[in-house]
């Protein structure tokens, strides 16, 4: 799952891990825009709760992840704002591990970031079709690349590559799917009623 | 009037804010509050080393691998959970038994059966094999004129008791403890309330901290 506990990664991903979710911290720090730490907080507090809230899926069980929607409503804040809520987690629920934490980190950030690279710039003059279809975009992207990723932690640390990916995959298809709803209606929502909370629009408003 | 546009803004955000806490709070009042953490719990019955492999809140974990190994690492044997997560495994000495259940997409739990508690179900030489680590510096300090082996035996002074009898008490007595261990387990497993108000409390507390950071600079350059 998005998180990996201890014991199961191989040195070299743990240290790779470490260092690139250490380096993505740092940009995002230091680019950190405070007028959206409220917003950062709430999503990282729903980050937080919603992987209590699971959806037995085959073999295993999932939760959302929400990557997407982060990405996508904060950008670069969202790294910060993912780290805590993993590091939280860890220390409250048990999920994932302290040495991990690095690998958790990247696994669920990079995705957010890539979408917010690819779609942010197309929500400011998105209607509210369109906008639906953005965040369904980005919930199934942030979901799969997360998966994607997993699959290729444990690839790494010497689990036989196909069998991990492959079960990796089953779990997370239909979640992406969940995904894409959830977020793609909690955009069109945000858009209907709150449109300042959308990036972009902001810009419109100033 | 465009300040009073903007705290009207502002407090319509509040708002939403506060709907969506109340939204996330309902849904975790609403949906079973499961995860997807697996764990893992064993105990001993006699010779046989049963168990099970679950979802932290309660899902059973079908077909997952199940390793048990010495302490020191070496494997002693490959299982799989049946459709209701048991399994079970024969111990053939009092040794401790690490147990370790990996599904191949990275979820992994373990746990350990320590060799007092399979001591019972192996009544003579093994149990000195695996008690001498632990009781014989005791009585070698009591007693040190006398050899090993008698030091072994639960001493002179208790009435001995046939072995067959001491091992169906240990399965007794195990199974009656069983599901308390269970259920203690299960509790250290389960997230609860508190912690998921905790975990927002202290997200909550970073974001003022930051805000604060952000006021202490601005106010320093005013």
């Amino acid at each position: 799952m998005a998180h990996i506990p201890d014991g199961v990664l191989s040195a070299p991903v743990l240290v790779t891990g470490a260092l690139l979710s250490a380096g993505l911290l740092a940009v995002a720090l230091r680019r950190l825009d405070y007028a959206a730490l409220p917003q950062a907080a709430v999503l990282a507090a729903a980050f937080f709760v919603s992987s209590l809230i699971s959806i037995p899926l085959g073999l295993s069980s999932a939760h959302l992840l929400l990557n997407g929607l982060m990405g996508l409503l904060l950008g670069w804040t969202a790294v910060p704002a993912l780290f805590v809520a993993l590091v939280l987690q860890a220390a409250f629920f048990g999920y994932g591990g302290v040495v991990v934490l690095g690998v958790n980190t990247l696994n669920i950030a990079l995705p957010a970031l890539l979408c917010a690279a690819a779609l942010r710039p197309l929500l400011g003059r998105a209607g509210p079709k369109a906008v639906f279809g953005i965040g369904a975009a980005a919930g199934a992207a942030g979901v799969l690349l997360t998966a994607a990723l997993v699959a290729l932690s444990l690839g790494l640390s010497g689990e036989s590559f196909w069998p991990a990916a492959k079960a990796v995959l089953v779990i997370y298809v239909p979640l992406a799917l969940v995904e894409a709803l959830v977020t793609g209606t909690v955009l069109s929502f945000l858009k209907r009623v709150a449109p300042e909370m959308l990036p972009g629009a902001e810009a419109r408003h100033a | 009037m465009p300040e009073d546009a903007r705290a009207r803004r502002r407090r319509r955000g509040f708002g939403h804010v506060l709907y969506l806490a109340a939204t996330l709070l309902w849904l975790l009042a609403a949906g079973p509050a499961l995860a997807h953490k697996l764990n893992l719990f064993a105990a001993a019955d006699g010779r046989v080393i049963r168990g099970e492999v679950y979802f932290a809140g309660g899902g059973k974990a079908a077909d997952v691998p199940v390793r048990v190994q010495s302490a020191s690492g070496e494997p002693l044997a490959a299982l799989r959970s049946g459709a209701d997560g048991g399994f079970a495994y024969a111990a053939t000495a009092a040794v401790d038994h690490q147990i370790i259940a990996e599904t191949p997409d990275g979820h992994r739990a373990t746990w350990l059966i320590r060799a007092a508690e399979l001591a019972g179900a192996f009544p003579q030489g093994d149990v000195a094999d695996a008690a001498s680590s632990a009781a014989a510096p005791l009585q070698a300090a009591d007693r040190p004129a006398l050899p090993a082996a008698a030091a072994t035996d639960i001493g002179a002074a208790e009435p001995r008791l046939d072995p067959d009898l001491i091992a169906a008490i240990e399965r007794a007595v195990a199974r009656q403890v069983r599901p308390l261990r269970e259920e203690a387990a299960a509790a250290r497993d389960a997230a609860g309330f508190r912690d998921v108000l905790g975990g927002i409390g202290y997200i909550v507390g970073l974001a003022g901290l930051g805000l604060w950071w952000q006021c202490r600079r601005n106010g320093g350059g005013r």
